[in-house]
């Protein structure tokens, strides 16, 4: 999730066909500048290696969502129905669904988060199998690592527990964009 | 006006405030998509044509989508308990984007308490 604002500058995002590390394109209409979803940069243009501002989002089971948030406003398409989209777990390794897909393996899923300096990915396997909240150092930063199995989220507070900008995604797609990013194992001794 | 108490997921501290949200809860104020759909264009880029493959100067076609979205109360709307949305807060508004939709248009430009953000699945 972007803020479409640099400075004072605003722009306006359409959808393109084309991949980066198999990761969709996103264009503006303002310069025509294209940029990378997952990566949150202008890859061509006259904005090229302008970082759009993340801003913490979360994504969850409605559920979950609705949960905390009772008074959350939800987006709706009159007339488009859509097709809800849902996670199921299937045998790890097993190929991903051809798109239009209406499901997506939990297996690979897990939480990305960035520094300047430093990645790391946080598998939903370990995150089970882990104490929560977790505090882990990351350089210099401390951060908490939030997980909740039902709602199929987690996400990530500094030490004062405001939330940060992280990104639920696939573990291949992480690390297509953050080649040197660690993956986190829980101790199996802890 | 309804007022709820942040239950404590993103804390009073955090820069995305949850304190209170106005809202009237009505279809009836759902606003229009009055710029869409557009003609789609094109961009020449060095970019992927499909998964996998390798990237090469190609042009790309690019699809208007949403500029103004519609929303609805929570009530108003049916989704499954286990169906994945995209949350976020700001200044105290809070909205749900379903992944159904975001998945048509991958990309939607919203304005949020007054900021303007590009959900993107």
């Amino acid at each position: 999730m972007y803020a479409r604002r640099i400075e004072d500058r605003e722009f306006t995002f359409d959808f393109a066909e084309g991949l980066i590390n198999d990761n969709l394109l996103i264009v503006d209409r303002e310069t025509g500048s294209v940029w990378s979803q997952l990566d949150g940069k202008a890859i061509s243009g006259p904005m090229l290696g302008a970082p759009l501002p993340v801003i913490p989002a979360m994504q969850s089971t409605w559920k979950f969502w609705q949960t905390f948030y009772p008074e959350t406003r939800v987006m709706v398409v009159e007339g488009e129905e859509g097709s809800p989209y849902l996670y199921r777990n299937r045998k790890p390794g097993a190929p991903r669904p051809a798109k239009p897909a209406t499901s997506h393996d939990t297996s690979f899923l897990g939480l990305g988060f960035a520094t300047q300096d430093q990645a790391i990915f946080f598998p939903f396997s370990e995150l089970d199998k882990s104490p929560i909240p977790m505090r882990v150092t990351l350089g210099e930063q401390p951060i908490d690592v939030h997980y909740d199995k039902e709602g199929l989220t987690a996400w990530v507070t500094g030490p004062d527990r405001k939330v940060l900008p992280a990104v639920l995604t696939y573990r291949s797609g992480w690390l297509d964009f953050h080649p040197q990013s660690i993956v986190y194992v829980e101790d199996p001794r802890r | 006006m309804r007022t709820t108490k942040n239950h404590g997921l993103w804390s009073a501290g955090a820069a995305l405030v949850l304190a209170t949200t106005t809202f009237q809860g009505s279809l009836a104020e759902s606003r229009q998509l009055d710029q869409w759909p557009r003609r789609s264009r094109t961009v020449r880029v060095n970019a992927q044509p499909r998964p996998g493959a390798a990237a090469r100067e190609i042009d790309i076609k690019v699809h208007p989508v949403p500029t103004d979205i519609a929303s609805a109360a929570a009530h108003e709307v049916r989704l499954a308990d286990n169906e994945l949305v995209l949350g976020v807060v700001v200044k105290g508004d809070v909205i749900a984007y379903p992944i159904r939709y975001l998945a048509m248009y991958e990309v939607v430009d919203d304005t949020v308490g007054g900021l303007p953000i590009a959900p993107t699945w």
